[in-house]
């Protein structure tokens, strides 16, 4: 009799405790709720809205109605050509020479020429109000020029700006995340040690990343002036190396350095700080006992702290790239109209040329882009979510 | 005793090392007059480039410097052994002569069958291994003891440590000159860095500005409202992810990981369609934009609290009769609390950045813009002039709350910032 009764209270026990974690699973959806209905209004309905104009014409404020045009918009985001260049010859057929460059034709006027000969047209289609397709002929612009083997080439682009603000963000994608890893390398290390001053050093790095982002590119905007009344051109005037009237922001070899110098500064502070939380996880005894083995400090660092720090290093890194590719603020605010991060461009078709369809397809490319680095990161890297 | 001991060293020197010595601190002094006389690169035929270079080049401070260091190398090397001596003397002669050549070069667009162009470079090499030089020869002794090459040691770690501390300062010291200047010194070139007269016109001004105050309060209405709803609905999920167990879960969790790197651009356009079909104001939109950063971002963080806290404590309720519910709002809420003003703190400030969202949203209505736009604005609407000065003012007041913020709560900030990325 005892037998059974013990079964039954066991299989009670059982119902009980399945009752109980179904119970515990409604609970969870339940707290689940207001943020998943959040997050489907205003991230995955939108990003579906988005992919979906994508392949319209749709613009705002406008009367001819929003049609399926296929690809048309990625087409026209997306073409390029690479032409070669014709060196310039003198009379003897010599190649000419300028600032101790051998010289080759004018890339913008080459283009133009070619347009204008019917080479190298792109054909765009737009849709008048009874829906009747209209082609465009539209010239291509140059992107930039390249040498390659003793010739030079011109990268042409009918969507010129798109195609560069992809080049200009990846890289400075590339180049600030790897100064900000070496800085960020060399703040954390020298910071892991106790030093007299070291909680207000601390505390000093965390100012360029409480600063607005758009408040520190003005500040570098004035910073970068481009008379002497800038901070750059007074200081390297007084130490003799120009004039003192280089226009940072202006000068298109310039702009890009210029505005890597930006987000270096905001953003070290914020590597250095994850790096340094990993150095700290780090057991003081392993290098104790590296130096007991007779290891001296550069053996130590590439033995025992880049291996130790790895799996920090590949989050901050993570971090840090997909940040840097949808870059915005900063270029907004340095360059306005002239010259666009990825993000920047995007924003700017869908407010100032109202084209909603251009803008989401940009939005698609950019979305697919950072995918493909996240992607990339998590293979080579070997990163886990948990 | 010194006399003496040169003395010594001056007898054991050989003959011709005299003689180099002499005719090196003639050229030496030589080069240091040099500047004071003519300057470099001084154009003749009144081309703007001689031989490549821009006539604006100034040489006087460098050289000069250069000089002055050269000479203290020779006077140091005197006292040192035979070979680094010899050393020095050799780059510092270089050092002089390429300035001298290019000197002369700039002139006349060529001397010696070298160019300036060729010789500055030769220069600058020169007068660094000439610096490189004097290094090694003054350092010498101090790195043959254990404690020197400690002291060197320091001495180069606390520099070190300056140099970082100046690069992280320096662009907000510069903002903070910057708007204590007045108009006419701000415009001045060179420009000067110190005030050379304290006014706060600017901070007036901008205070007065009533674009910027109402930036200033729709930025803390809007903000403000963003962190209380992602926290409330976000320390919900984050019980739910990090201490329940249910199918699903792990879904979850990725897809919040995945939106909190999501970019944010990708999403404006159908956002933008979605607070038309809506019709919402341009606040409340703001608000409900700025949840997709700050929502993900506090659910993770707050799943992570949520998972470190000790299973007991819930088995403990469970066993006390507590629902899931009263576990969560009378237990583990209470002691959560570090973690959301940790949280809430970082969704406050990437709020308080936002950009993006806030400058395509208030497109349309000026009024709602937050302060972001509205800085950025003040200087985009007066054409005839910027108003340095005044944003200058204004980037300090929406800042000094922020770092006096980040300051009192440095730790947590530090704690929440790295929290996700050493765990992972």
């Amino acid at each position: 009799m005892a037998q059974p009764a013990a079964a039954t209270q066991q299989a009670t026990a059982k119902q009980t405790l399945s009752e109980l974690a179904k119970a515990e699973e409604r609970t969870a959806w339940w707290l689940l709720l207001p943020s998943i209905v959040i997050l489907v209004l205003i991230a995955i309905y939108p990003l579906g809205q988005v992919f979906v104009s994508s392949f319209t014409n749709a613009r705002f404020a406008s009367d001819t109605p929003t049609r399926f045009v296929g690809f048309d918009n990625y087409r026209q985001l997306l073409t390029f050509r690479i032409i070669g260049l014709a060196p310039e010859l003198d009379d003897q057929g010599r190649q000419l020479v300028e600032d101790g460059q051998p010289a080759y034709e004018n890339s913008r006027l080459k283009l133009a020429n070619l347009f204008r000969s019917d080479e190298l047209t792109f054909v765009n289609r737009s849709y008048d109000e009874n829906g009747q397709v209209v082609e465009n002929r539209e010239r291509y612009d140059s992107v930039f020029t390249f040498g390659w083997f003793g010739s030079r080439y011109v990268v042409a682009a009918p969507n010129a700006a798109f195609v560069r603000s992809v080049g200009d963000t990846i890289g400075f994608t590339v180049i600030t995340v790897a100064l900000e890893t070496i800085l960020g390398m060399i703040i954390a290390l020298s910071l892991s040690k106790r030093f007299f001053g070291r909680d207000l050093m601390r505390t000093a790095m965390l100012v360029p990343w409480a600063i607005i982002t758009v408040v520190s590119g003005l500040i570098w905007e004035w910073m970068y002036r481009s008379d002497r009344s800038g901070f750059f051109n007074a200081l390297i005037n007084r130490l003799g190396f120009s004039d003192g009237n280089t226009s940072f922001l202006t000068e298109s070899a310039l702009q890009m350095p210029s505005v890597i110098a930006i987000d270096v500064w905001k953003t070290t502070p914020f590597m250095a700080l994850l790096l340094l939380a990993g150095l700290s996880t780090i057991p003081k005894e392993l290098y104790e006992a590296a130096r007991v083995d007779g290891a001296n400090q550069i053996r130590q660092f590439f033995s025992v702290t880049v291996p130790l720090l790895a799996p920090t290093l590949a989050v901050a890194l993570i971090f840090r790239t997909l940040d840097a590719l949808r870059v915005f603020d900063l270029f907004q605010i340095i360059f306005g109209e002239s010259r666009y991060s990825m993000a920047s461009f995007a924003q700017d078709t869908l407010i100032s040329n109202r084209d909603v369809g251009l803008s989401s397809a940009s939005s698609v490319v950019i979305f697919i882009i950072i995918f493909a680095f996240a992607i990339f990161y998590i293979r080579v890297l070997g990163v886990d979510s948990d | 005793m010194i006399e003496a001991d040169f003395k010594a060293r001056w007898a054991g020197v050989e003959d011709s090392s005299k003689v180099a010595t002499i005719v090196l601190l003639a050229v030496a002094f030589l080069a240091f007059f040099f500047p004071f006389t003519r300057q470099i690169g001084e154009n003749v035929s009144g081309d703007s480039f001689v031989a490549g270079m821009p006539v604006g080049f100034r040489a006087n401070g460098l050289s000069t410097l250069a000089s002055i260091f050269i000479l203290v190398s020779l006077v140091m090397c005197f006292f040192r052994s035979r070979l680094t001596t010899a050393m020095t003397f050799l780059m510092g002669l270089l050092a002089i002569v390429s300035l001298l050549f290019y000197a002369l070069a700039t002139r006349s667009s060529e001397a010696f069958g070298l160019s300036a162009q060729i010789l500055l470079p030769a220069w600058f090499v020169a007068i660094l291994l000439t610096a490189i030089a004097t290094l090694i020869v003054i350092l010498e002794p101090q790195l043959r003891t254990k404690e020197g090459r400690k002291s060197l040691n320091d001495v180069f770690f606390y520099t070190l440590i300056a140099i970082i501390f100046i690069y992280l300062m320096f662009p907000f010291y510069w903002a903070l000159i910057s708007s204590l200047k007045v108009e006419s010194e701000l415009i001045r070139t060179p420009a000067s860095f110190l005030p050379q007269q304290i006014s706060f016109q600017n901070f007036s001004a901008v205070l007065s500005n009533e674009r910027f105050l109402r930036g200033l309060l729709n930025s803390l209405i809007v903000a403000s409202s963003a962190t209380i709803i992602s926290l409330l609905i976000g320390s919900f999920a984050g019980f739910a992810l990090g201490k329940m167990r249910f199918r699903g879960r792990s879904p979850a969790l990725y897809g919040i990981l995945a939106m909190t790197m999501f970019p944010q651009v990708a999403v404006l356009a159908g956002i933008y369609a979605v607070i038309r079909l809506l019709s919402l104001p341009t606040t409340v939109s703001l608000i409900l934009s700025y949840l997709v950063f700050t929502l993900p971002f506090t659910v993770w963080v707050l799943t992570a609290f949520f998972k470190g806290l000790p299973v007991s404590l819930l088995q403990a309720a469970q066993v006390d009769g507590a629902t899931m519910m009263q576990t969560f709002w009378q237990i583990l809420l209470p002691l959560t609390a570090p973690a959301l003003v940790t949280t809430g703190l970082l969704a406050f400030i990437n709020a308080w950045n936002e950009y993006l969202f806030s400058l395509t949203l208030t497109s349309t209505n000026p009024n709602a813009q937050t302060v972001p736009v509205a800085i950025a604005n003040l200087s985009g609407r007066v054409a005839r002039q910027e108003p340095t000065g005044e944003i200058m003012a204004g980037a300090l007041i929406v800042t000094v709350p922020l770092v006096i913020l980040v300051l009192v709560f440095q730790k947590r900030i530090v704690d929440g910032l790295t929290a996700g990325a050493v765990k992972g």
